[in-house]
């Protein structure tokens, strides 16, 4: 061990120099020599601790405080140099004790502070003060330290103590409670000095971290500690910068931020005084505001946010609204695009918690260039920023919505303002994002979704061409795919071509270039039935040849004369040349009748079905004007196929027949309608100079046929041409054939012959009775105005004024004992497809054959839809005044049936109607419906116990017409 | 001469939103205290005659001749009736009616009950036990009231007696809300 005298020489020098060192600063540094001397000593263990101690006691202990004072600084300095001494426990344990007891002597308090701070600066490795000592230790110093009236020197070791207790023995600490938070409340209250209001933040973000209990000290504290931080909200600093502090305004609030952020349970205070200075004239107070606000609302969570989410909102939008564009008075505070980019993560910040801040984004966006308030790269942020909501966020409906409806509006925008910098961006981060998900292999959000999110973004003309293309090479893989038996294809095809020809080809129109698109698609369609020779897959995959056919049917029909022919010639060479040889019509035929026998064993091929399918969509489609070749040849192929069965070919045909030009002359078709129909008629009935000999003939077989007279005479029925009556003479023959024959074959029946031919008979019957169906309704697949129809006015009212007495003749004088079934159903069409007013007027013919058809047809659940469409020509007379006249006449048999419907099982909207039909009987004269006041209380009594709501809400509703209370 | 109303000023709540059914095409549609609630309204608007407008008003039989009610509030709005107060047990058959009277010595209190009673018999399945209370507390007599509410030969007798039959038939079918 070093001599004694060595080293007491440098404690006397410091202690007793003390006295000194008032006057003369410059000692300072002979005793920094001190005490690295006597730290050196101890290091080397040339000397002990204890010695130290033993040897210094006097100047320990002394009554002077000077010189205690010194004493105390000497051992704490010597301290802090040996923070990487191994210590025993013992030794720093006596040491803290002394340390802790010194915390009361305020003369010597600087010195005891230092070697307080010194000791709990020591880790592990060298031996560390005890928990339990650390925590006497806080509470001596929260018991005996008046922190406040402390120099700025002290203040700062205070902190720095309070600081290390809370990092490093937090368990301890935590133990205190209330004391401790309150203690540091004090502490902190009114600081001003920088360095220490760096400590002081940071150690309220400590105890916000220590403390998440609402009801713990913290909890009971929360106003308070809030109360001594708010002051110091927005920042002030105005410290010049070579003070030495080394120290900036940024600095003091990033400390201040992290501090207000620590705790949710700040929440109640912070966000109110944000928004206060949100609203500031001051723009580094809003800056400052909004930073908080970024930093603040991740912290709190959604659920304490979404409180005060309207307030935040409104006051946003005040200052997105108030954006400057000239940012001068900015610049002092930061680059240009500070605010903005601020108040974007706020935004986005928010935009996670609360869907309407999409809005803002927009609003944001859509700023003309000059004015704009946003930089480039924020411009980019933002759309960035609304795509990964569109491609990620998709579970809440609601935001992705006005997320997608903010893009178009952004998109609008720049379409309207030519900004060509802003679209360049735009169509990089959004229009090529969208398009690339059509790709097969992306799979970010469902296709559903993908397809309402392009069809919205395609309502910007601008980028309407790149949507189309990405449309066209999607359909033309997903079809392809399909053709090589991918069935999941087809089903990604089916919506792809809904959405396509609904929502994406109208916009085409508008924007200018609908026939290059349109031929270019249909053509790369035909390409690809080309292409693949022989179907992979067996199915015939109806729905997507169904949406196919619809989607060429759009494409044809938008496009001019001379694009259809285009595509008419593309179609033309696609079709099997077996099919195409120039033979006329007879010679086809006798073909046919060699085909008919083989026709159940041959069925067409997939691959044959699609491309006829397809070829008829096209002629479907055409523009009257638009001139055929080989019509012939046409005519000939379409009855083939009709007669085969396809529905697109007969209705062809009738699309044919209702365009035929009707000056032959002027036109390059050789023959004129009246010949064509003859041919058409002569070939599919070929046999039917004995129509025994059909009736005969398999029932699939009668079906197409009928079918495709039913479509052709619709055709000619919509031009009004004279033919139509050939036609529907033609169809009511079916009808009382089938009947007559219905009634030999029973006998045929009861002498126990063949009863095949009945079936087929009867079958023929309903054929018929349908065929006015389609005579008579508009058909969405061809045969209106979208495909180019000539449509006469009128033309159902005409049909219908000259079919009715015909009808309503062969119904009287049908055998009442056969089934009439069949006529009813002719009828029940008839009525229910022309329009009300020509039905109406006249009611007075067709109400008792009303009634009698609905209990006829009421009696089968296969016409329960007519029956429906039925009652509502019922409801539509009752509500006509000369209606009501004529149902008055038949009100019993009007009322006994519609009590018979009101127990309806099949159909729930029957069983409404009738009572509705019912509540409207109760307003004709009182004195005639009284009679039957009994009969319907006591049907609408079984209706009150109905399954469905409505029905008995109705019955209510009835009830209270009938029981209708006359003053 | 028209007297005063019973209740002058009625304490008027907010109508409350009604709880919404799941809509399902397929399944049959349980009966629930919804539908009787919404059965109730056009009695409902009748009864505000007779709750808000005096009995001076019935004695000069003149309320054939008021056309607009004074205070046009429905049932729901005075809190005389509201859907928690109807219970169905459509297993039992049950239907169970609790209405609140405005005033405590409101004397419309059986007619009411008496209207709200018929209505539900003409509205609902015969196979229905209905009844019809008033609630606890809200009416003076109270005891009495229920008793005769619910007992069938007095609602018979009642039904059978002209003028009362006739206030009622007024009340059900006096300002219907439809015009077909």
């Amino acid at each position: 061990m070093e001599k004694p005298n060595s080293w007491i020489a440098h404690v006397e020098a410091f202690v007793d120099s003390a006295r000194a060192t008032n006057q003369q600063v410059a000692l300072s540094s002979l005793f920094a020599a001190s005490v690295d001397a006597i730290a050196v000593l101890v290091h080397k263990d040339l000397l002990t601790l204890e010695g130290l101690v033993i040897e210094m006691e006097q100047y320990l202990t002394t009554s002077d405080h000077v010189i205690r004072a010194r004493g105390i600084l000497l051992l704490a300095e010597v301290l802090s140099h040996l923070l990487e001494k191994p210590l025993d426990s013992r030794t720093v344990s006596s040491l803290v004790e002394f340390f802790t007891s010194k915390l009361e002597d305020w003369q010597a308090l600087h010195g005891a502070l230092i070697g307080c701070l010194a000791l709990l600066k020591r880790t592990k490795k060298f031996g560390m003060v005890e928990s339990n000592d650390a925590k006497s230790l806080a509470e001596s110093f929260l018991r005996n330290v008046q922190v406040q009236s402390l120099a700025v020197r002290d203040r700062k070791l205070c902190f720095e103590v309070i600081q290390r207790l809370l990092d490093v023995y937090p368990q301890a600490v935590v133990e205190l409670g209330d004391d401790l938070v309150y203690g540091i409340c004090e502490a902190i209250d009114e600081e001003k000095d920088p360095r220490c209001l760096m400590l002081t933040f940071s150690l309220v973000g400590t105890l916000g971290r220590l403390f998440p209990d609402p009801s713990g000290p913290l909890g009971n504290f929360s106003s308070d500690v809030f109360d001594i931080l708010s002051r110091y909200f927005p920042i002030y600093f105005t410290h010049p910068k070579g003070d030495g502090l080394d120290i900036t305004r940024d600095d003091l609030s990033k400390a201040l931020m992290d501090a207000f952020s620590s705790s949710p349970l700040f929440e109640p205070f912070v966000i109110p005084l944000l928004l206060e200075k949100l609203s500031s004239s001051l723009p580094s107070a809003k800056l400052d505001s909004l930073k908080y606000l970024n930093s603040c609302m991740p912290h709190y969570g959604a659920d304490k946010v979404v409180k005060h989410s309207q307030v935040i909102w409104s006051n946003l939008k005040d200052v997105i609204f108030n954006l400057s564009p000239h940012r001068s008075s900015l610049s002092t505070y930061g680059s240009d695009g500070d605010m903005d980019s601020e108040l974007m993560h706020v935004i986005l910040i928010f935009v996670s918690i609360l869907s309407y801040a999409v809005k803002g984004l927009q609003v944001l966006a859509t700023f003309p260039e000059i004015y704009s308030p946003v930089s480039e790269a924020t411009y980019e942020d933002i759309l960035v920023m609304l795509m990964s909501i569109i491609t990620r966020r998709n579970k809440e409906t609601y935001l992705w919505e006005l997320s997608l409806k903010a893009l178009v509006q952004i998109g609008l925008w720049i379409e309207n303002a030519h900004d060509s910098a802003k679209a360049i961006s735009y169509n990089k981060l959004v229009i090529q994002r969208i398009v690339s998900m059509l790709q097969p292999n992306d799979s970010t959000i469902s296709l559903s979704l993908k397809l309402v999110a392009i069809s919205e973004i395609s309502s910007i003309d601008l980028y309407l061409l790149t949507i189309v293309q990405a449309f066209e090479e999607a359909i033309v893989s997903n079809l392809r795919a399909c053709f090589e038996g991918n069935l999941k294809s087809s089903g990604v095809l089916v919506p792809l071509l809904q959405c396509y020809s609904n929502q994406v080809l109208p916009r085409c129109h508008t924007c200018g270039n609908f026939n290059d698109i349109a031929v270019q698609v249909a053509v790369s369609i035909w390409n690809q039935i080309e292409y693949v020779a022989v179907f992979r897959s067996a199915i015939l995959m109806k729905d997507v040849l169904d949406q196919v056919m619809m989607t060429m049917k759009h494409l044809v029909a938008g496009c001019t004369e001379e694009n259809q022919f285009l595509i008419l010639q593309k179609a033309c060479s696609s079709l099997p040349k077996t099919f195409l040889i120039a033979e006329s019509l007879p010679c086809a035929l006798s073909q046919l009748e060699g085909f008919q026998c083989i026709q159940d064993t041959t069925l067409m091929s997939c691959r044959d079905e699609w491309v006829f399918s397809l070829f008829g969509s096209v002629v479907i489609a055409l523009r009257p004007q638009t001139p055929l070749v080989n019509v012939k040849i046409l005519l000939n192929l379409f009855v083939v196929l009709l007669l085969k069965g396809n529905m697109p070919a007969a209705q062809a045909l009738a699309s044919m027949v209702n365009k035929w030009p009707a000056d032959v002359n002027k036109s390059e078709v050789s023959y004129s309608l009246d010949q064509a129909i003859e041919e058409i008629l002569k070939s599919c009935l070929w046999t039917s100079e004995s129509s025994s000999n059909f009736i005969d003939r398999d029932s699939c077989f009668q079906k197409y046929v009928v079918l495709g007279l039913a479509w052709i005479g619709k055709g000619l029925l919509m031009r009004g041409h004279e033919k139509l009556k050939e036609i529907a003479m033609l169809l009511l023959k079916c009808l009382v054939a089938g009947k007559n024959v219905d009634i030999t074959l029973f006998q045929q029946h009861e002498n126990g012959s063949k009863d095949v031919g009945q079936d087929a008979s009867s079958h023929l019957a309903t054929f018929a009775a349908d065929a006015f169906h389609v005579l008579l309704s508009d058909s969405e697949d061809c045969l209106n105005k979208k495909f180019h129809a000539t449509i006469r006015p009128l033309y159902k009212q005409r049909f219908f004024s000259s079919m009715l007495p015909i009808l309503l003749s062969s119904i009287k004088e049908s055998d009442p004992s056969s089934k009439t079934v069949v006529l009813y159903r002719a009828f029940g069409h008839v009525i229910s497809d022309t329009p009300l007013a020509a039905v109406v007027g006249e009611a007075k013919k067709i109400v008792p054959t009303l009634a009698d058809a609905l209990a006829m047809l009421s009696l089968d659940i296969l016409n329960k839809d007519m029956i429906y469409s039925l009652l509502l020509v019922v409801s539509g007379i009752l509500m006509d005044d000369n209606g009501k006249a004529i149902v008055l006449e038949n009100v019993h048999t009007i009322i006994s049936l519609l009590i018979k419907l009101i127990s309806y099982p099949h159909l729930m909207i029957v069983r409404e109607t009738a009572i509705q039909c019912l509540v409207a009987i109760s307003a004709l004269p009182y004195a005639r419906i009284y009679p039957y006041r009994p009969q319907v209380f006591r049907a609408v009594s079984t209706a009150l116990d109905d399954r469905k709501r409505v029905v008995r809400q109705e019955a209510v509703r009835c009830r209270q017409a009938w029981s209708g209370w006359i003053p | 001469m028209t007297l005063g109303m019973i209740n002058a000023h009625p304490v008027v709540h907010a109508k409350k939103e009604r709880v919404a059914r799941s809509e399902d095409l397929h399944s049959d549609d349980a009966l629930d205290a919804l539908d009787v609630f919404d059965i109730l309204p056009p009695v409902a608007s009748s009864i505000c005659f007779l709750l808000d407008l005096s009995t001076e008003l019935l004695e000069f039989d003149s309320v054939r001749d008021i056309k607009d009610p004074e205070h046009p509030y429905s049932l729901e709005q005075l809190s005389v009736l509201s859907e928690e107060s109807i219970a169905v047990d459509e297993k039992l058959g049950r239907i169970k009616i609790t209405f609140t009277p405005t005033v405590k010595h409101c004397s419309m209190a059986t007619v009411i009950g008496l209207c709200l009673r018929v209505k539900l018999i003409q509205s609902f399945p015969p196979h229905f036990k209905v009844d019809i209370n008033v609630s606890p507390g809200s009416l003076a007599d109270e005891e009495a009231v229920n008793k005769l509410l619910n007992d069938k030969e007095r609602v018979c007798a009642a039904l059978e007696n002209p003028s009362l039959r006739q206030l009622v038939d007024e009340c059900l079918y006096s300002n219907e809300l439809y015009s077909l």
